[in-house]
C-alpha cells in the first residue's frame, strides 16, 4: 500500500481507531501486526511469507544468542543470521547483477560463461527490513540489548507498517521497548504526527512528483539535451529524491506518532549542509548511522591513521551504494560520496557540527553569511555530481550528462535552451516556483523538525494554513497514477 | 457514563471539526467540478461517436491518434469520396485498441475506414494498449468509455483506490477552480470545443505554428510486439470484412528529422507490415516524412494547409484503389512513391 493513495488515507484512521479502542497492549500489538501484514500484502501477499520467514529466523537466533554464553556458538549463530539476511538480499536483489557482471568479466577473457538470470520480483522494502532484523541480531550478539521473547512484539517491531517499506531503519533498542509497554494516547504527539503527515503528502505530491515529470523525460534521453538542461534536470532530481524520500519518512514518523510510537528523525535539512560529511549526518540518518555502527566502526572507524580512516569511509560508502541498487552506477555514486567525505573540505568550518541532526543547519541567522552560502553551494554541487550516477539509467548515460555539461559550459546557445524551456513550458515554470518557495520555507523553518510547525500561530490561522496546503496540493499535483516512492525500489 | 474528556476524545473532536471544514470545501468542489458538459479534450470522443451513430452511411471513418484529428480534413475527403465523414482520431495515448474498439461497436456495412495509427502505436506494446493514466483520465470523465477498453485492463475498486482516487479528486478540484474563476477554455486548442462537427481538430487553423512538443524516436519493434500488432490489425480487418466494411491503412505524417533518426525502425516495420498484413496499404512511410513548416505543435500534428493537402492525396489514393478494385486485398501493394504532401 502506497502512502499517497486514498487506500492509505482510509486505512490509517481505521487502524488508528481500532488500535485505541483495544484495551490491552497485547491486543494492540497483535492488531498492529495484522494491519502491518495487510499493508505489506496489499502489493503482493506472497511478500508476507518471505518477511515472516526472515523475522522468524532472527527471532529464534536472538533467543539462542541470549541462552548460550559460548562465544563460538554465539559467533556461529550470528553467522547464520548474516547468511540468511544477506542471502535473502543476494538472491532477490543481487543475483542477476552478479551473474551478469561475472558474465561480462568472463567475456573479457574470452570465456563464454552462460549464466541463467532469474526472473524474480524484488520484494518491496526487503533492504529495509533485512537491515532492521540484522541490526537486532547484531545488537543482541553484542549484548547491547536483550533478545525479545514475545513473538508478537518482535514481529510488530519489524513489520510496523509506517516504517516497514522505506524506513527509517529503526534500532531494536529504540522501538522494542515502546512495543513492550502499554502505550498512552498523547494528543500533542498525535497532532504533531498529523502535521508531519500533511507535510509529507504535500512534499511528495506537489514537489517530488512534479519534479519527476520534468526529470524523467530528460534523463530518459540525455543525449538529446544540452548541458545546462541536464544540469537543471540534475538539480531538480536532487530535490525530487529529497522531497520524495523525506516525504515518506515524514508520513512514516507522523503515522507512528498517532500510535504513540516515536521513530527516529531521518532527514535534517541536508541541502543546507556545509560539507559532504555533514550532508551524510543529515541525509537518511537511520541508514547512515546503521552503516556507521555496523560497517564503518567494525572496519576500524576513525580511531586509526587518516589513510585507514579514509579507506574505511570509502569502503562503507561503496557498500552503501550497492545497498541502494544492484548496478555499478550506484557503486560509483557511493564511491564519489566516499571520496568526497574522506577529502578535507577546502573551506573548513571553524566549529564542525558533530550533532548535525539536532543543530540548526547553515547557522542561526536568517540571511546566511556569504562564506556559509558558498560552502552550502559547493557541497550541493558535489552531491549533485554524485546524483547524476544515481539517476542515470546507466554509467554511459551518466557520462553523457557529464560530457554535455562540460561541452556546453561556455556555449550561450545551450543556455538559450533552458530559457526556451521556461518560456515555453508553464508546468516547468510553476514547478520551479514551487521548488523555490519550498526551499525558502525550509530555510526559514529549519530550526523545527517539521517546517509545518506553526505552534505560535493562532488556531484559526493554523487551520487556514493547513486547509490551504491540502487543497493547493490537490490542485497542483500532477497526474501520476499513484507514483511509488523512489526508495521502494531499494 | 464517564463524562470526563480524555485526550483522545479531544483529539477526535478537533479532528472532526477540521474535517467538517474540509467537507464544506469538498461540497463546493463537487458542486463546481463535475465533469458533466466539460470542455476537456478527451470528452470530444462522445461527440465523435454521436456523429458516427447519426450518419446514415455509407460512412468514411478516419481512425488513429491525434495525427488523424489534426491532419485529416473531413470536408475535403467527403467531397472527394462522396461519403459522410467521421474523424475518430483523438489521442495517441489512448492506444490503438481503443479507437478500433470504438469503431467496431458502431460499424455498418458499406463503411470505408482509413486507419492511420502513429508509429509508436505499432512498434510498442504499451503504446498499442494505451497509457493507463490517459485512459483513466477519460474513464474519470466518461465512465462509459470502459466498454471500448480492453477487458483485461481491469478497473476495480482496488485499482481506483490505489491509482486514481486522489488524482480524480485533483481533476474535480481543477475543474471547480477553473469554473469558479470563470476561465474561458473555449479558445484553447486542446479542448472539446476545438473540434468541428466532423471531429477534425480545427482550433489551430489560422494560428501561427507553435513550438514542437518533443516526440521520442520510433523504437525498433520487438518480435513479440510486432506479432501483437500484426494480429491486431489483421483481426480488425477480418472483423471489418465480415461486416462488409473496407479498411485501408496509411502511415502518419512525421517530422522529417524524427523520420531520419527513426528510419531503420520504420522501414523494418514497413517491410513486416507489407509482407504480413492483409490490409491494403496506401503509400510508403517516406512519403509521409514532412518538413517542419507542415507541422503545428508536434511532429505528428499538421497545420491546416498541410492537413488539407494530405487529405486530398489520401482521398485520391483511396479513390484510385477503389476504382481499381484489386481481386484480393492481401498486402495490397499499390504503386508507392507518390509524394502526398508537396505544399
Amino acid at each position: 500500500m502506497t502512502f499517497t493513495t486514498l487506500t492509505f488515507i482510509l486505512f490509517l484512521p481505521l487502524v488508528f481507531a481500532v488500535h485505541w479502542l483495544l484495551p490491552t497492549r497485547r491486543m494492540q500489538n497483535g492488531f498492529l501486526l495484522a494491519a502491518s501484514y495487510l499493508f505489506y500484502g496489499w502489493w503482493d501477499w506472497r511478500f508476507c511469507g518471505l518477511m515472516l520467514a526472515s523475522c522468524l529466523v532472527d527471532f529464534v537466533i536472538g533467543i539462542q544468542l541470549t541462552r548460550t554464553q559460548v562465544e563460538r556458538s554465539r559467533r556461529w549463530l550470528l553467522s547464520m543470521s548474516l547468511v540468511s539476511n544477506l542471502g535473502l538480499l543476494a538472491v532477490f536483489k543481487y543475483f542477476n547483477f552478479f551473474a551478469e557482471s561475472f558474465q561480462t568479466l568472463a567475456g573479457q577473457f574470452g570465456w563464454d560463461a552462460d549464466f541463467t538470470t532469474l526472473h524474480i520480483i524484488l520484494p518491496v522494502g526487503i533492504s529495509f527490513y533485512t537491515f532492521q532484523t540484522l541490526g537486532y541480531t547484531i545488537d543482541v550478539y553484542r549484548r547491547q540489548i536483550d533478545a525479545c521473547r514475545n513473538l508478537v512484539d518482535y514481529l510488530a517491531f519489524v513489520s510496523f507498517f509506517p516504517q516497514l517499506v522505506a524506513g527509517p531503519i529503526e534500532r531494536a533498542s529504540q522501538i522494542l521497548p515502546q512495543f513492550a509497554v502499554k502505550r498512552q494516547f498523547n494528543d500533542v504527539l498525535a497532532i504533531e504526527g498529523c502535521r508531519q503527515i500533511l507535510w509529507g503528502f504535500a512534499k511528495k505530491l506537489m514537489i517530488a512528483d512534479r519534479l519527476a515529470a520534468v526529470v524523467d523525460p530528460i534523463y530518459g534521453q540525455p543525449e538529446l539535451y544540452s548541458g545546462p538542461m541536464l544540469i537543471l534536470a540534475t538539480v531538480f532530481f536532487a530535490f525530487q529524491i529529497y522531497c520524495d524520500f523525506s516525504a515518506y519518512s515524514d508520513i512514516a514518523i507522523g503515522s507512528a506518532k498517532l500510535f504513540g510510537i516515536r521513530l527516529m528523525r531521518n532527514f535534517a535539512y541536508p541541502y543546507f549542509s556545509q560539507s559532504v560529511g555533514e550532508f551524510w549526518r543529515r541525509w537518511h540518518i537511520s541508514l547512515s548511522t546503521w552503516f556507521r555502527d555496523y560497517v564503518f566502526i567494525p572496519l576500524g572507524g576513525s580511531r586509526c591513521s587518516p589513510a585507514r580512516r579514509s579507506l574505511n569511509l570509502i569502503v562503507t560508502f561503496l557498500i552503501s551504494g550497492l545497498w541502494h541498487g544492484a548496478a555499478w552506477r550506484y557503486v560509483v555514486w557511493g564511491g564519489i560520496n566516499g571520496v568526497a567525505t574522506a577529502t578535507p573540505s577546502p573551506f573548513p568550518r571553524s566549529t564542525p557540527s558533530s550533532h548535525a541532526s539536532q543543530d540548526t543547519p547553515g547557522g542561526n541567522s536568517l540571511i546566511p553569511h556569504p562564506r556559509t552560502l558558498l560552502r552550502i553551494l559547493a557541497t550541493f554541487s558535489v552531491i549533485c555530481a554524485a546524483w547524476i550516477f544515481f539517476r542515470a539509467e546507466s554509467i554511459g548515460d551518466a557520462l553523457t550528462v557529464l560530457h554535455h555539461a562540460g561541452r556546453d559550459m561556455f556555449s550561450p546557445s545551450a543556455y538559450q535552451t533552458v530559457y526556451d524551456a521556461f518560456d515555453h513550458d508553464r508546468f516547468l515554470r510553476k514547478t520551479a516556483l514551487l521548488l523555490l518557495a519550498f526551499v525558502i520555507l525550509e530555510w526559514i523553518q529549519r530550526r523545527q523538525e517539521c517546517p509545518l510547525t506553526l505552534t505560535d500561530w493562532p488556531l484559526p490561522l493554523r487551520w487556514m494554513a493547513y486547509t490551504a496546503l491540502i487543497w493547493v496540493t490537490l490542485y497542483l499535483m500532477p497526474q501520476t497514477g499513484g507514483r511509488e516512492f523512489i526508495y521502494f525500489e531499494f | 457514563m464517564n463524562s470526563k474528556r480524555t485526550p483522545i476524545h479531544g483529539f477526535v473532536l478537533r479532528g472532526l471539526a477540521f474535517l467538517s471544514l474540509q467537507a464544506v470545501i469538498a461540497a463546493v468542489v463537487i458542486a463546481f467540478g463535475s465533469p458533466q458538459n466539460s470542455n476537456e479534450y478527451l470528452m470530444a470522443i462522445q461527440d465523435k461517436l454521436q456523429r458516427l451513430d447519426r450518419c446514415e452511411g455509407p460512412r468514411l471513418v478516419l481512425l488513429g491518434g491525434s495525427n488523424v484529428a489534426f491532419g485529416m480534413h473531413s470536408p475535403v475527403m467527403r467531397d472527394s469520396l462522396q461519403m459522410e465523414t467521421v474523424n475518430l482520431g483523438l489521442h495517441v495515448s489512448l492506444g490503438l485498441e481503443f479507437p478500433l474498439n470504438c469503431y467496431m461497436q458502431h460499424a455498418k456495412p458499406g463503411d470505408v475506414v482509413i486507419l492511420c495509427p502513429e508509429y509508436h502505436m505499432l512498434t510498442d506494446d504499451s503504446h498499442r494498449r494505451g497509457d493507463p493514466l490517459t485512459k483513466d483520465q477519460l474513464f474519470e470523465q466518461w465512465p462509459d468509455a470502459t466498454k471500448y477498453m480492453d477487458p483485461s485492463d481491469e478497473r476495480t475498486w482496488k485499482t481506483f483506490l490505489d491509482r486514481n482516487a486522489l488524482w480524480t479528486v485533483h481533476q474535480w478540484v481543477g475543474r471547480a477552480f477553473r469554473n469558479l474563476r470563470g476561465k474561458d477554455s473555449s479558445n484553447k486548442t486542446y479542448a472539446r470545443s476545438g473540434f468541428n462537427e466532423y471531429g477534425d481538430m480545427v482550433a489551430h487553423y489560422g494560428r501561427s505554428q507553435d513550438k514542437l512538443m518533443p516526440i521520442r524516436d520510433v523504437p525498433p519493434c520487438t518480435p513479440q510486439s510486432l506479432e501483437n500488432t500484426l494480429r491486431l490489425l489483421n483481426d480488425f480487418h477480418a472483423a471489418c470484412r465480415a461486416r462488409g466494411v473496407d479498411v485501408y491503412f496509411c502511415y502518419p505524417p512525421l517530422l522529417d528529422s524524427i523520420y531520419q533518426t527513426s528510419e531503420p525502425s520504420i522501414l523494418e516495420l514497413h517491410q513486416s507490415l507489407q509482407a504480413r498484413i492483409t490490409l491494403p496499404m496506401l503509400g510508403h512511410p517516406r512519403d509521409s516524412s514532412l518538413a517542419r513548416e507542415c507541422f503545428y505543435d508536434s511532429g505528428y500534428h499538421l497545420t491546416e494547409s498541410s492537413g488539407k493537402s494530405r487529405s486530398t492525396l489520401i482521398a485520391a489514393a483511396v479513390k484510385q484503389w477503389r476504382s481499381g478494385q484489386p481481386a484480393a486485398s492481401v498486402a495490397g501493394r499499390k504503386p508507392t512513391g507518390t509524394h502526398w504532401l508537396i505544399d
